[in-house]
């Protein structure tokens, strides 16, 4: 494959200019000023403007990638450290693609979603949310151990004062509680990675060098619950998810939109899974993850019945939602592993949607306490359109993203685990109740506090962001395929790397024949030609 | 934009509705929708004038007309087409492609379709231009239309809808608008608790359909109604996975029909607007598990038990609603419980296979229920007004109690009303007479030699369960006969009791709104024509069977492999007719006697007893269910999970961590201090120690 003009320095630049963005902005961007005099470099404008171009980079990537060719893409490999053999590789592939162009896209948008959610400190809050970014491009786009380890731990330190400084109360014992709970988790990794890297001959931290090093199973077992560990734990996977209510409620909007990213199940399907084939498919391992997955989807429906906040209400759906994503991976059915990569594209979507508008209540009211509310559906009828819209995303309703995912989790899972999978469908019931209920305590009702009588609507700039969200959310209902083929490509190249047999493929073939219809034409013309494998 | 494309893509095809005016069928939902948008914005509006109504007034209904006149237009052309086989499918784009599964937005015309298509663009038509009367005052009326319009939208892509996902699109659909407009004056906390009821029990039968295409795909390795419909029927009949699979989308059937035990959420639905009472939940949506038995026939005469259990529950329900509707005194409640009772009568029909029959039921309940339900709602609007113009707008404009002699106010109302009362009677020759008689006799044919000799439920025998079905059904008539006419009665004839100072301004509602009765009305009268009984082919009265064979290709085959020989004796038919018009005037009777017991004003009435009481209350159901299912539910959810464990596992970690967090306790401290750099510092110099370390650990 040969890599020339843009191909070779778009991934870098992505993963540098932030970082060079965020010391302009902190050191050239102005606070916002007390008589509130517009300034041209304002730190948020910068901050925008920096993003805007990344993201415009992001769309660039999405456009040359091939979405028929399910390989490294855009490809760069520099050497960074050469005594340890860890280089700066970057590379995109179906997988990450999407994630990539989600994020970039999702942070000029929240930042303008949240303009006034933060209004001190401005050059350090640009530069922060700057930095984080580059983790974030960090994680999608790194393909050396080493360099993703850096980027993944980059994320925290963003985040942690992000949270901590212009977070609400509790704020200092909620963003301990993460940053405590997910370094527990990513040590674990490292200490698998440096032992991985150590086998391999101490010679390269490339993703593609460590996948071919010979492990048995026990060894592969034991990385992968180190790996599996830091990336449940970042993903707030019911246990180790206590701390992302907390965080979420009390960050500030742009810090509970970028904690709702899934990078943990991002990573688990480029690493945990393809690097630890025998663990992944383990039988008992994936018994295992399978109901905790489901116990998962159960417990944070049940548990954001009972929220008042509705923040926490968001976080504990989301914990929700992952059970979701953590089942249709562990599946590895095409349709369960497309399923999954969709959710954790979309939940960014819906999820950053919800969090925007609960930021947009508080910014307005100064709590997210959903009794506070009711009636509003009369004073503010853009806001409301679009909190039922985002609601219905997140409920599953058909021709929203939301329903995409959910539906190929369930459908690619069936053949697995039918008693499973009939009762992670249960949580569409759950998920109405929730749903309804806050849309119900927020929009219906009486008009219980007449204060709330002269709330503004949506100005200019909310309306235009939200009605970015309004047309992904149902663009990418009625119209996935764009996104699904990419991730597709992606799905297959982690299917070529599980041993044989152990990928689901022909379940429904297997059932078809039991039940004597294989050979029906009408089956038949129903399953046109699998996509053909790569190379 | 995607219809549109696709337009373009005609592609060479062998069927005889190719290349016709049937290529346009996408416009037939994308119309509403396009209304919906532009009505939506209309409200969104700021400024509050003469355009923000005459714009809906004309869009709303507008675009329903055009649907219409498109949908008879197809009609036509298939009417002058030989019998056609297979049904018409066009695929617009594909929706979801992953490997094998590939799910494509594509519609299926044929003649259940068609048939649906025209009740739901005629009545809709009809309902939207009542509504124009019905809700001119109210402030929300560009909302209105674009949820009515969403609607229409929706159960058009549900019923043309060419494979599962594709329906349930629609299906969710419709149970959104129905929400949205339940809860539409949605500052009445009652209402918004009504549409919310509606959504999550709807979710329930919902999470049935769901399991029920997981099954399908497992099984069939499609999800296509033609392609699955195939596969189900060269399988054995009775085989598990067919059974499991019926039974799971006959959940989604009950929930989204209000059939026992998942009814609870339609008598609630009443808090929406009338005209959406007679559109949504009588008319079309609730029907939509009675189309949806019909359209997947072959996989239901595939498992004749779920088939029978399908009959049985319809009977049941159909007699259990009936009983309740007997001590209604809220005008709308008693056709709610008269509407969840005959959807109990679709099912049955469709559950003995005899489709034809329980969609010449929905047909015909469609016209006279819709009728019933915009009668009332002239009624209501002519009460409301009266009440307002004395200003005693507290005084309830539902309650029976509070009518009495309208037929002097209102004659045209009155006149429609009672043809339709006699009608869901099933007094010929009205439509609901054959229509019910279609389905009752159906279910004696089969007690011999049907495919439901061989199945039995709980031990009971199939013919026996067919007998139970039957006396039920009869039972049902008797009662409906009772409610329906105590009802009228109640409304329409004996004194006023309104207020003498009302009675000065009770008067017929507005053209807009008297029309679309009337127009209901015709229908009522000769709906009936379209599927005469075989046995009148002898009367020479009109061609006999005219549905049933027009349905003949859809669901013929799946019909007779359920009906088996079963074929009645004239005289037993005639017998059977004989006495369920019989049943109907004997409650027709026992209505008219007890309404000489003088009614006494809402305020003054003694409380029920005993089980009148019960009745009145509905059973306590819903009591009953918030006790044993809501409260241990919400226990559950915040008392157990959210406060216990998960404040548990909240505690946990944070002791577990205790050394850490006192640690990070010192750390914080400096945050505290404001001394930001510091920690970054450190934080850094953490990371470089690890890289260093890294580093030379060569």
């Amino acid at each position: 494959m040969t890599t020339s003009g843009a191909s070779t320095w778009l991934l870098p630049a992505m993963l540098l200019w932030p970082l060079v963005a965020a010391l302009i902005v902190r050191f050239l961007g102005r606070d916002v000023s007390p008589e509130g005099k517009f300034s041209v470099i304002d730190a948020r404008v910068l901050t925008l403007l920096a993003l805007t171009l990344e993201a415009g980079m992001g769309i660039a990537v999405w456009m040359l990638f091939h979405s028929n060719q399910p390989n490294w893409q855009l490809a760069v490999d520099w050497p960074w450290i050469p005594d340890i053999g860890a280089n700066l590789a970057l590379a995109v592939d179906g997988l990450s693609v999407p994630m990539l162009v989600m994020t970039v896209l999702l942070m000029p948008l929240t930042l303008l979603g949240s303009w006034n959610n933060v209004k001190r400190k401005t050059p350090t809050y640009g530069a922060l949310v700057l930095a984080l970014t580059a983790g974030l491009v960090g994680v999608f786009v790194a393909t050396d151990l080493l360099l993703f380890y850096v980027a993944w731990e980059l994320m925290l330190v963003p985040t942690y004062f992000i949270v901590g400084i212009w977070g609400g109360i509790d704020r200092r014992s909620a963003v301990l509680k993460y940053v405590l709970m997910t370094m527990i988790g990513s040590l674990l990794m490292l200490v698998a990675i440096v032992a991985l890297w150590s086998m391999g001959g101490s010679t390269s931290f490339a993703l593609d060098h460590l996948r071919t090093v010979q492990l048995g199973e026990t060894a592969q077992l034991w990385m992968f619950v180190a790996f599996f560990m830091a990336f449940a734990v970042k993903s707030g996977l019911v246990p180790f998810h206590s701390w992302m209510p907390d965080a979420q409620q009390t960050a500030p909007t742009l810090g509970a939109v970028t904690l709702g990213i899934k990078v943990g199940m991002y990573a688990m399907l480029r690493f945990a899974i393809p690097m630890f084939p025998l663990a992944a498919t383990h039988p008992t391992v994936s018994r295992t993850i399978a109901v905790l997955s489901v116990v998962a989807i159960i417990y944070g429906a049940l548990v954001a019945m009972a929220q008042t906040d509705l923040k926490r209400l968001i976080s504990y759906s989301s914990i929700s939602h992952l059970g979701f994503i953590m089942l249709g991976c562990f599946v590895l059915s095409p349709a369960s592993l497309q399923g999954a990569a969709w959710i954790t594209v979309n939940h960014g979507v819906t999820t950053s949607a919800l969090f925007l508008l609960a930021g947009m209540l508080q910014d307005r009211k100064g709590t997210n306490v959903m009794t506070a509310f009711g009636g509003l559906a009369r004073v503010v009828p853009l806001f409301s359109i679009m909190l039922t819209l985002a609601m219905l995303s997140t409920i599953g309703l058909p021709g929203t993203n939301g329903f995409i995912g959910e539906f190929l989790v369930l459908i690619g899972s069936y053949a697995t685990w039918p008693v499973l999978t009939t009762i992670a469908t249960g949580a569409v019931v759950l998920a109405a109740v929730y749903g309804l209920r806050a849309l119900q305590q927020v929009l219906f009702g009486h008009l219980d506090l007449a204060s709330n009588g002269n709330m503004r609507d949506l100005s200019a700039r909310e309306l235009s962001v939200m009605i970015v969200f309004a047309v992904a959310i149902i663009g990418l209902g009625v119209a996935p395929a764009g996104v699904l083929q990419r991730i597709e490509s992606g799905a297959l190249r982690l299917q070529q790397t599980l041993p044989v047999g152990a990928v689901s493929v022909p379940s429904t073939v297997r059932l078809a024949n039991k039940s004597s219809v294989a050979e029906s034409t009408a089956v038949a013309a129903a399953r046109p030609t699998v996509p053909p494998a790569p190379r | 934009m995607i219809t549109a494309l696709a337009f373009l893509q005609v592609a060479a095809s062998t069927h005889p509705l190719a290349g016709g005016i049937a290529e346009w069928v996408g416009l037939l939902p994308l119309l509403p929708l396009l209304g919906a948008l532009a009505n939506g914005f209309v409200s969104l509006r700021p400024r509050d004038d003469a355009s923000s109504k005459t714009l809906p007034t004309v869009i709303g209904p507008g675009v329903l007309l055009a649907s219409f006149g498109l949908t008879v237009a197809i009609f036509v052309q298939m009417l002058g087409l030989p019998r056609i086989e297979e049904p018409f499918i066009r695929n617009y784009a594909s929706w979801m492609p992953v490997a094998n599964l590939q799910i494509n937005w594509g519609v299926q015309l044929d003649q259940l379709s068609i048939v649906m298509c025209l009740i739901i663009t005629g009545v809709g038509t009809l309902i939207h231009v009542f509504s124009v009367g019905y809700m001119k005052k109210d402030p929300g009326y560009a909302r209105y239309f674009s949820y009515l319009n969403l609607f229409v939208a929706s159960m058009l892509v549900l019923v043309l809808g060419s494979s599962y996902p594709v329906l349930f699109v629609g299906w969710e659909g419709v149970g959104l608008c129905s929400y949205l407009l339940i809860g539409f004056w949605f500052s009445d906390k009652a209402n918004a608790d009504a549409g919310k009821k509606a959504f999550i029990v709807n979710r329930i039968g919902d999470f049935g359909f769901l399991i029920a295409m997981f099954l399908m795909w497992v099984t069939a390795g499609t999800l296509d109604f033609a392609a699955s419909n195939a596969a189900v029927s060269v399988m054995t009949p009775g085989s598990p996975a067919v059974v499991a699979i019926a039974l799971f989308l006959f959940l989604g059937c009950a929930g989204k029909s209000a059939q026992l035990p998942l009814y609870i959420w339609l008598p609630d639905a009443m808090a929406g607007p009338t005209p959406v009472s007679a559109l949504i939940h009588a008319a079309t949506m609730v029907t939509a598990g009675v189309y949806l038995i019909a359209r997947t026939s072959p996989l239901f005469a595939g498992a004749p038990q779920v088939s029978l259990l399908v009959a049985l529950i319809g009977a049941l329900t159909a007699f259990w609603a009936a009983t309740i509707a007997l001590r209604q005194w809220d005008i709308k409640k008693v056709l709610a419980y008269s509407t969840v009772s005959q959807l109990g009568y679709m099912f049955v029909g469709v559950g003995v296979g005899a489709y034809s029959a329980g969609v010449f039921h929905l047909i015909t309940h469609a016209f006279f229920k819709a009728l019933l339900f915009l009668g009332a709602g002239s009624v209501i609007h002519s009460l409301h007004h009266a009440y307002h113009h004395t200003h005693r707008d507290k005084q309830d404009a539902q309650d029976l109690r509070n009518m009495g002699g309208l037929r002097k106010f209102m004659p045209a109302t009155a006149t429609a009303m009672t043809l339709a009362t006699l009608a869901i009677v099933g007094i010929p020759p009205l439509a609901g007479f054959f229509s019910k008689d279609e389905i009752l006799s159906s279910v004696f044919a089969r007690t011999q030699g049907s495919m439901f000799s061989n199945v039995s439920i709980a031990g009971v025998s199939g013919n026996t369960v067919l007998y139970v079905v039957y006396g039920l059904g009869m039972l049902t008539a008797l009662l409906t006969g009772i409610y329906m006419t105590r009802m009228l009665l109640l409304a329409f004839y004996g004194t006023n009791r309104t207020g003498d100072a009302e009675g000065e301004v009770l008067h017929e509602a507005p053209a807009s709104m008297t029309a679309p009765v009337l127009v209901l009305a015709a229908l009522t009268v000769v709906a009936g024509w379209l599927n005469l009984p075989a046995i009148a082919s002898s009367w020479s009265i009109g061609r006999t069977e005219v549905l049933k064979d027009w349905l003949e290709p859809v669901t013929g085959t799946a019909s007779t492999v359920l009906a088996g020989r079963g074929q009645l004796p004239h005289e037993t038919e005639l017998a059977l007719i004989g006495a369920a018009v019989g049943v109907g005037l004997l409650g027709i009777l026992i209505a008219y006697f007890a309404s000489r017991k003088p009614v006494v004003a809402k305020d003054q009435s003694p409380a029920d007893t005993g089980f009148a009481a019960l009745l009145a209350n509905a059973y306590n159901v819903d009591r009953i269910l918030a006790t044993i299912v809501v409260k241990p539910l919400n226990a559950l959810s915040d008392g157990v999970l959210s406060r216990g464990l998960d404040r548990g596992i909240n505690r946990g970690i944070e002791s577990g961590g205790a050394g850490f967090v006192k640690l990070a306790g010192k750390v914080s401290a400096r945050l505290q201090s404001g001394d930001v750099g510091t920690y970054a510092w450190l934080v850094a110099a953490g990371a470089l120690a690890v890289l260093a370390s890294l580093t030379m650990s060569k």
